[in-house]
């Protein structure tokens, strides 16, 4: 019997993970192509969830139809945000670049507060309820949809990134911005359009979460810290990682929700974290950075 | 020689008037509980209790320069610390707040030990301070003993030994003399070898290390002298609101909370974290009042300013005004320059 | 008497080796230039001795004692003081706060510590800029900066990395000027330079180094001379001559 309760916990943790691994690799990427910790990415994952909820409310169209509306707004805001708010301060000391996205935080969040009160929110989406039977697995709809939804956009991400021109522009930039500037590459346009399509990847994230989730102005705390988590354990800077990493986070609080009392599987994700950080900083596939 | 004499009249004359203006000062913080209105001495309450805990974290954070996002985590240990021991062993606040410093400052110096140990600097250092409040903050949630989602209730026995009074006033005096005695300890700190220490690691850990300075062992140190002075600031907080939860004590709001009048004013300067608190306190007041509704909206516009500031006046308010005193002394003299 | 040994010293990252089994020695009261094409590995080879690096292989002795593992600020308290390749002041403090540091190491208490710090000051000419921040010097005065807050700590050997590098003529010979007069004093120097003239003029004795090995030792007129060692700066990665 407890066997097929791991099981169960385990695939839960698959379907968590691959959203957590679409939100992380916003991150990843911003953190790679600009050597900036992203503290609104958060707010950033909430304001697609408002997006999204929002469209669904106002004009009946399902957070899935209204994905590229939802990601188009999100690349725009994140695109702005960094190259009104953050290019100038580009080489000003870290800790001044982590405080400014922290105002930006405090900022959106506390926007939607006071906008929209801190209502808990849910977007119903009677079609999609209830769960998929698998032999003795059960799982939830849109949790499969989410997953399938971030597991596509990670494969279409890779093959951009790979692939196309501006990809490897942005690989580059992120390998060397002082050599990409050198060899032509307009530095300040890569750094917009990554914060773009940081932001898009984790707006998409919040709207695919909105059937499932609630929706609320502080609910990007949890993913932040979640998001840092898988980033750090994967590495600062690595697609994989954040692939491996939000498995492995997922997973592991799904396990850990099935084994101890209360809310402590958080301390689950926290403790990773504290190891992660004490005995591998550069995570499992990062490079050494000084 | 008409130069010299008059250089010491010029400068006779201006600590005259730097001495007239901390003494109206001081006679304004003296006189302000008695001729201010219930609201007004509430604010000057909040701007002091905010400026003490900027103070305390700009220890860390601007003199020495480590960044904690989670300066939640020793508030939180101050707060319930003295609030447990009274409220379930009846143990007086002014014993209890020293409690809960010592409990705050061993855990700075371990969470400092793990975290230096290991080499954890910049942003990775931040996030492990992030992380370990947070840890607090979900214990405390989950631990029945400490009260669990219901936080802990001070019962309500006002007198002296309790540290719970009916009005404003000795809430002021408590607070306004903590503020005090800790800018008193950071100017003396500035001027010790410690302090001297502490800005070298921030401005070069390499070049400090190289001359001698044990970087690990100061940082840890820092570490610990913020976290029981943070405490302190969590004691007087339960003591003042008389109610503390999980959420209020180890949130992520009160580490940020600490660090934004600091930013704002000036880190690393002695007067910064008053000013940034003076601008930022009664402005939070005057917005969620014509705001109305919902907690933290002022947040808002703090984290404009917060932005603001870093775009546009990084050392913040004092710290700019430092600056701009600094260059303008400089063409006055006649420095050869090459 | 020898003040510091060398024995078989080796450092690799990951699988390049940057230091390959060095010996060498240096008497007290010496001058040695320590010279190589870029990449020879004669910055790990200071960050060995000062311990900000620590050897794969090998032994490292300063007045007899081993001081292998120590940490940076430990070997400081022996009497090692270094400067870096690329300037490291403390930027944002004032240049008496920067010598202070440094004066604090042996000093007993502020006071005592002020006079070092002044003294140091004195000696390399930065007093009257002491109250200036640190930043607002130009690169000549920050790297006497460097050197003033390394004598604040009275080391007794000084390890010198390119502290000539970017400076002009006429700066080099100053700084020449100043590195004599400590001399006298009883310090003994190990330096790192490009410019030649320079190194070959001060330095007792020259260890040449490339690709982590030692390939040439002796007085700067005869390693000059040797074949190997002009090979390999014929090969050696592209660097300013002179």
């Amino acid at each position: 019997m407890r066997g097929t309760y791991l099981v169960q916990a385990v695939v839960n943790g698959i379907l968590l993970g691959g959203v957590y691994a679409l939100v992380a690799l916003g991150l990843t990427l911003i953190f790679g192509v600009m050597r900036i910790v992203n503290f609104a990415h958060g707010a950033l994952m909430m304001v697609g969830m408002y997006t999204a909820y929002w469209i669904f409310t106002l004009w009946g169209i399902n957070p899935y139809l209204s994905l590229p509306l939802t990601m188009g707004v999100l690349f725009l805001l994140g695109a702005a945000i960094q190259r009104f708010l953050i290019d100038p301060i580009l080489d000003a000391p870290q800790h001044n670049q982590l405080l400014l996205t922290l105002g930006v935080m405090l900022f959106l969040e506390n926007l939607a507060l006071f906008l929209w009160s801190p209502d808990f929110r849910t977007l119903r989406l009677p079609w999609l309820e209830g769960a998929v039977r698998a032999g003795f697995l059960l799982v939830n709809k849109p949790r499969i949809l989410a997953f399938a939804f971030a597991l596509l956009s990670t494969l279409a991400l890779y093959l951009f990134l790979k692939h196309t021109e501006t990809g490897k522009t942005i690989r580059a930039t992120a390998q060397d911005q002082v050599g990409a500037a050198l060899v032509g590459i307009d530095v300040r346009k890569v750094n917009a359009l990554t914060f773009g399509i940081g932001s898009a990847c984790v707006g998409m994230a919040g709207a695919l979460v909105t059937p499932y989730f609630y929706t609320a102005p502080q609910v990007g705390h949890v993913f932040l810290l979640i998001a840092f988590v898988v980033v750090v354990l994967g590495g600062l800077g690595s697609f994989t990682g954040a692939l491996v990493g939000g498995l492995i986070v997922g997973v592991g609080e799904s396990i850990g929700a099935l084994l101890l009392p209360g809310s402590f599987k958080e301390l689950v994700i926290y403790a990773i974290f504290v190891l992660v950080l004490l005995y591998r900083p550069t995570g499992l596939f990062g490079e050494r950075y000084e | 020689m008409s130069d010299v004499v008059s250089a010491e009249v010029k400068f006779t004359r201006r600590s005259m008037s730097m001495l007239l203006l901390a003494g109206l000062a001081l006679g304004g913080v003296i006189a302000f509980p008695f001729l201010a209105s219930p609201y007004a001495l509430r604010v000057g309450i909040l701007i002091a209790y905010y400026a003490y805990l900027g103070q305390a974290w700009n220890i860390l954070g601007g003199y020495a320069g480590q960044f904690s996002f989670g300066h939640a985590a020793f508030f939180g240990i101050g707060a319930y610390t003295s609030s447990l021991l009274f409220a379930k062993l009846g143990v007086t606040p002014w014993i209890g707040m020293f409690a809960g410093a010592a409990g705050a400052a061993a855990t700075g110096a371990f969470i400092g030990f793990l975290c230096f140990r290991y080499g954890l600097r910049g942003p990775y250092f931040s996030l492990a301070t992030l992380a370990f409040a947070e840890i607090l903050r979900v214990i405390a949630l989950n631990w029945r003993a400490v009260g669990g989602a219901m936080g802990v209730l001070l019962p309500l026995r006002e007198s002296f030994w309790t540290m719970q009074f009916p009005e404003g006033p000795p809430y002021y005096a408590i607070i306004v003399t903590m503020l005090g005695g800790i800018m008193l300890l950071t100017y003396f700190l500035e001027h010790s070898r410690l302090g001297t220490y502490f800005v070298a690691i921030r401005e070069s850990e390499d070049a400090a290390e190289a001359l001698g300075v044990d970087t690990t062992r100061y940082k840890i140190v820092a570490m610990a002298l913020s976290s029981g002075l943070t405490a302190l600031g969590g004691t007087f907080y339960a003591q003042y609101f008389s109610y503390i939860d999980p959420n209020l004590a180890f949130g992520i709001d009160v580490s940020v909370a600490v660090l934004l009048p600091v930013i704002i004013g000036g880190v690393g300067t002695l007067f910064g974290p008053l000013a940034g608190s003076l601008i930022l306190t009664p402005l939070g007041e005057v917005t969620r009042r014509l705001l109305g509704g919902y907690r933290g909206v002022h947040l808002m516009l703090f984290g404009a300013i917060l932005v603001a500031v870093i775009l546009y006046l990084p050392h913040g308010l004092v710290g700019t005004f430092q600056e701009k005193r600094r260059l303008g002394r400089r063409c006055s003299h006649d420095h050869p320059r090459p | 008497m020898t003040i510091l040994a060398l024995d078989e010293v080796s450092k690799s990252f990951g699988g390049l080796m940057a230091v390959q089994n060095l010996s060498m020695e240096v008497e007290g009261g010496e001058i040695v230039g320590l010279i190589g094409p870029n990449g020879a590995g004669k910055t790990t080879v200071f960050n060995l001795i000062s311990g900000f690096l620590r050897p794969d292989r090998g032994r490292i002795a300063f007045k007899g004692e081993g001081i292998l593992g120590l940490p940076p600020h430990e070997i400081c308290k022996r009497g090692i003081a270094r400067t870096f390749q690329i300037v490291r002041p403390f930027a944002n403090l004032p240049v008496l706060k920067n010598v202070l540091v440094g004066a604090l190491n042996r000093a007993s208490g502020t006071r005592e510590a002020h006079r070092i710090a002044a003294e140091s000051l004195e000696i390399v000419g930065l007093w009257q800029k002491r109250h200036l921040l640190a930043r607002e010097l130009t690169l000549s005065e920050q790297r006497k900066l460097e050197l003033a807050r390394c004598l604040a700590t009275k080391p007794e050997l000084l390890l010198l990395d390119e502290v000539m590098a970017g400076l002009n003529p006429q700066e080099v010979e100053e700084m020449l000027e100043l590195l004599r007069a400590l001399h006298t004093r009883g310090l003994t120097f190990i330096l790192i330079e490009h410019v030649m003239e320079a190194i070959m003029t001060i330095s007792h004795r020259v260890v040449v180094l490339h690709h982590g090995e030692k390939i040439a030792e002796g007085p700067p007129a005869r390693v000059a001379e040797d074949p190997k060692v002009i090979e390999a700066y014929l090969l050696g990665a592209p660097q300013e001559v002179g």
